[in-house]
């Protein structure tokens, strides 16, 4: 949406209401330092981020920027606010209070505060910084371009959602418990095959459920038989119970889980030691990555330092991956099999505190093992869990070991029926288990192909994400590369290209040919003007990029760094690749200021001009004039030979411009060569060659513009004396310099049409010898006809 | 169908194949939340675990549809 005014408002530079008026066109404003172009773009920005301004985001700014957006003589009652009025009528407006608080309003439609500051203001020093940035950066700025946010959000919450997959699923643990039935069904099955096992199940039904006869299922049958035993023992006398419970305890394999917990701590040392070790360097390595990145031969790789070429970069990061993966896995298999220890910790403190126990405590507590039971009562299965090492394991090794022996060893004694009943009890807990463990190992096999599938689906994504990004990655390396052709003809700098680094996700890099060698940066190789230069491509690439937004773009003093020769091949670009689109220049260089207003299109465009600054009571002042005298006049008052010095220099661009235009009789060659000329020299073939060329309409006919003439002789013969004084000498007074200004403004003031405002070189007049204006009011004849 | 959806179809196709044990229930849901839920916005953890657990659900495989005589 194009803007026809930017309207201030005692903001940053402007005091009372001032207007950049645009009316929907694309304007070349001129203006000295600090006249307050830039306060025209800070409110573009101030709308665009919500407040903010970045190069005013310091500590003496105040918390709101207040002390910086507010000009610092704002009167009391003083009103801050802005307003960008657009073509169809819309207008974004922001008041803004002495604290800094902002009420903003906008259309919708528009919505402003969308814009990508990124692609609508390029200032002086941001030229480079997309050049400086990281890949990661690059990516991020590219990326609202690329339309690919939706792809990337994808592709994260498939990442997630397969973590919380395996959350979900407790799959280290699930595995751990299948691990511990397997350990079960061998110590008490041993060889046995699973008929056989389901054979005992079978007999141990039928004596114990006789009135269940009925049941096939093993999972149903283990659970009628858990029953029936269960009632059984509690029937059973208070001896009976005591020789099943000992047998419960007798049977925890407490050892097996020790020796479980200090394989996975074995283990999980052996994978974290020299993880950390090799972490460590990281630091270090991490800093000569960085330095040898302009040599890609071989690098140090940033997870574990070592040298490694770049071709085997990203196989090796992913070895470095399963390595973390291994150690993670390692963790947790460590964390189960203590949680594992725990449990059986805990189930032999139920078990031997059971009332049937009572009695054989008691002897216990009159006997060598009471520490031991004194350690069993103490022991915190909760702070166990946290912290369980070798002196852990150490100490319930030396204490409950121990008592489960002794357990094992009263439970010998019991009577044949209850060492039957308790034997029935341990087939039929074992099966359950396997059972439990059958149906476990299904579930964890089909969270793992869940998550392997999800993890399928990420990995497409990316390589989708990849794909449409270089499609219209290289669109735009198209675009930075003609604009580039068009700023640098025939350097032998070229093949410039945005491109996705193969070893990275998520990352864009810059490389171009320079004097036909490839080159991965154009920071290896590229002076500041030229970086600066391809800055501007890039940008200028980028925002072209949105063209159906028909956003503005504004270009705030990027030239500074240009030579004249490509500073010059700007407005080459502009009505190239921006003929449909509105943009905004602002320049303190009034010799590419002329420049342009020779260069592009006043159909197109507008030109103005902002007084130098007096005060900020006064703010920012436009000129009445497109032209650049008034500068010149802002220094009559102290300096009246600078003045007058100054008129001579506009004089001297100036007159090059028009010279060339009108094809005067010097080898008139762009740049440097005509910066040798001087105003005089220019002036003296006007006179000579304007007497028969430069005419004006009378009547049906033209005849000689003896009005511009006298204008360029009265400028010629100032410039010869006053000029020519000003320039060698501090003798030259007020009214002096005020005259030669007024004769210099108004002889180039001839070669812009009365009644049209075209320039005299507008448009070839019919007969192909001649220039004229768009009316034909004045032309100038340089062929044959002339002579 | 629009550029977005044929490519998930085809990544579907490609990872059932390769993951024959996924159910038609999962890899249907899947195409639906990549063409729409998980492009849309960042999901929250909340969100994820419930997916997850409904996802866990759907991978055990519908018991076979018995013939009933009319």
């Amino acid at each position: 949406m194009r803007i026809n005014a930017v309207q201030l408002s005692w903001f940053r530079g402007a005091a009372e209401p001032v207007a950049l008026d645009l009316n929907g066109k694309s304007m070349a404003v001129y203006g000295s330092n600090g006249s307050g172009k830039s306060s025209f773009v800070d409110a573009i920005e101030y709308v665009i981020s919500n407040g903010k301004i970045e190069h005013l985001a310091h500590e003496h700014s105040g918390r709101r920027q207040e002390k910086a957006v507010r000009n610092t003589h704002t009167p009391e009652g003083g009103k801050i606010f802005l307003s960008i009025k657009f073509r169809d009528g819309t207008e974004h407006k922001v008041k803004i209070g002495a604290d800094g608080h902002q009420t903003s309003a906008g259309p919708p439609t528009i919505a402003m505060p969308a814009w990508e500051y990124r692609r609508t203001i390029l200032r002086q020093h941001e030229a480079a910084q997309f050049i400086q940035s990281t890949k990661g950066d690059k990516y991020s700025a590219l990326l609202p371009l690329l339309g690919l946010q939706p792809l990337e959000r994808a592709a994260e919450n498939l990442r997630q959602l397969a973590k919380s997959i395996e959350d979900q699923s407790k799959l280290p643990e699930a595995r751990t418990r299948i691990a511990d039935a397997a350990m079960r069904r061998n110590s008490v099955f041993a060889t046995d095959t699973k008929e056989e096992i389901l054979a005992k199940v079978f007999d141990l039904h039928t004596k114990y459920c006789p009135d269940k006869a009925a049941t096939t299922e093993a999972r149903t049958r283990c659970e009628e038989l858990k029953t029936s035993i269960a009632a059984r023992v509690n029937a059973s006398s208070a001896d009976q119970r005591r020789h099943v419970a000992l047998n419960d305890a007798a049977l925890l394999d407490l050892k097996a889980h020790i020796d479980a917990v200090r394989t996975a701590n074995g283990k999980l040392a052996g994978a974290v030691e020299p993880l950390i070790a090799e972490k460590l360097q990281v630091l270090e390595s991490t800093g000569a990555y960085v330095d040898k990145l302009d040599d890609q031969a071989a690098v140090n790789c940033p997870a574990c330092g070592r040298p490694i070429p770049v071709d085997a970069f990203e196989a090796h990061i992913q070895s470095e991956r399963e390595k973390l993966q291994g150690v993670i896995h390692t963790f947790n298999t460590c964390k189960t099999t203590i949680a594992t220890l725990c449990n059986t910790v805990r189930l032999l403190q139920t078990t031997l505190k059971k009332a049937d126990l009572k009695s054989w405590q008691d002897e216990l507590a009159d006997g060598a093992l009471a520490p031991n039971l004194a350690y069993l009562d103490k022991i915190d299965s909760e702070e166990l869990r946290k912290a369980c090492g070798e002196d852990e394991l150490k100490a319930i090794e030396e204490n409950l070991i121990s008592l489960i022996d002794a357990a094992a060893s009263s439970s010998k004694a019991a009577p044949p029926d209850a060492q039957e009943l308790s034997t029935a009890k341990q087939t039929v807990d074992v099966v359950a288990e396997m059972i439990a463990a059958k149906a476990q190992e299904a579930a964890a096999k089909r969270a793992e192909t869940l998550i392997s599938f999800i993890g399928a689906l990420e990995k497409s994504t990316r390589a989708e994400i990849k794909a449409q990004a270089k499609e219209v990655i290289d669109e735009i390396s198209a675009d930075i590369q003609a604009m580039w052709a068009i700023l640098h003809p025939g350097e032998p700098i070229d093949n410039l290209q945005l491109y996705i680094p193969a070893d990275a996700d998520k990352a864009v890099d810059i490389k171009l040919r320079f004097h036909g060698v490839e080159q991965d940066s154009p920071r290896l190789t590229l002076s500041e003007g030229h970086r600066n230069s391809l800055g501007l491509c890039i940008f200028l690439a980028m925002s072209k990029r949105e063209g159906q937004s028909d956003r503005p773009v504004f270009l705030d003093d990027v030239v500074v760094s240009f030579d004249r020769e490509h500073r010059g091949m700007i407005a080459e670009i502009l009505k190239e690749h921006f003929n449909t689109r509105q943009v905004i220049v602002l320049t303190h260089d009034r010799d590419w200021y002329a420049d342009l207003r020779v260069q592009l299109p006043g159909n197109d465009w507008g030109f103005k001009t902002l007084l130098p600054y007096e005060s900020p009571d006064l703010g920012i002042r436009w000129s009445h004039k497109t032209g650049t005298f008034d500068d010149a006049r802002s220094l009559l008052k102290d300096r009246p030979d600078a003045a007058a010095n100054d008129a001579r220099k506009i004089m001297d661009v100036e007159l090059a411009i028009v010279a060339e235009k009108l094809k005067l009789k010097f080898p008139f060659v762009r740049g440097e060569k005509n910066d040798r000329r001087m105003a005089h020299d220019f002036l003296e073939r006007l006179l000579a060659e304007g007497r028969k060329c430069f005419q004006k309409k009378a009547g049906a006919d033209y005849g000689f513009h003896a009005d511009a003439m006298k204008a360029i002789d009265c400028a010629n013969r100032l410039l010869s004396t006053w000029g020519n004084r000003a320039s060698h000498s501090t003798d030259v007074v007020r009214p002096e310099a005020t005259a030669l200004i007024d004769a210099c403004e108004c002889a180039l003031g001839f070669f812009t049409c009365s009644s049209c405002q075209k320039l005299i070189w507008f448009a070839d007049a019919a007969n192909q010898e001649a220039v004229q204006c768009g009316c034909g009011e004045i032309r100038w004849r340089y062929g044959k006809a002339c002579k | 169908m629009s550029r977005a959806e044929s490519w998930v179809t085809a990544v579907i196709t490609d990872a059932k194949a390769v993951h024959p044990l996924v159910t038609g229930v999962v890899s249907t849901w899947m195409e639906n939340l990549l063409t729409g839920e998980l492009r849309e916005r960042q999901l929250t953890k909340t969100e994820l675990t419930e997916i997850a657990k409904q996802l866990l659900n759907d991978m055990v495989p519908a018991p076979p549809v018995q013939e009933t005589k009319q």
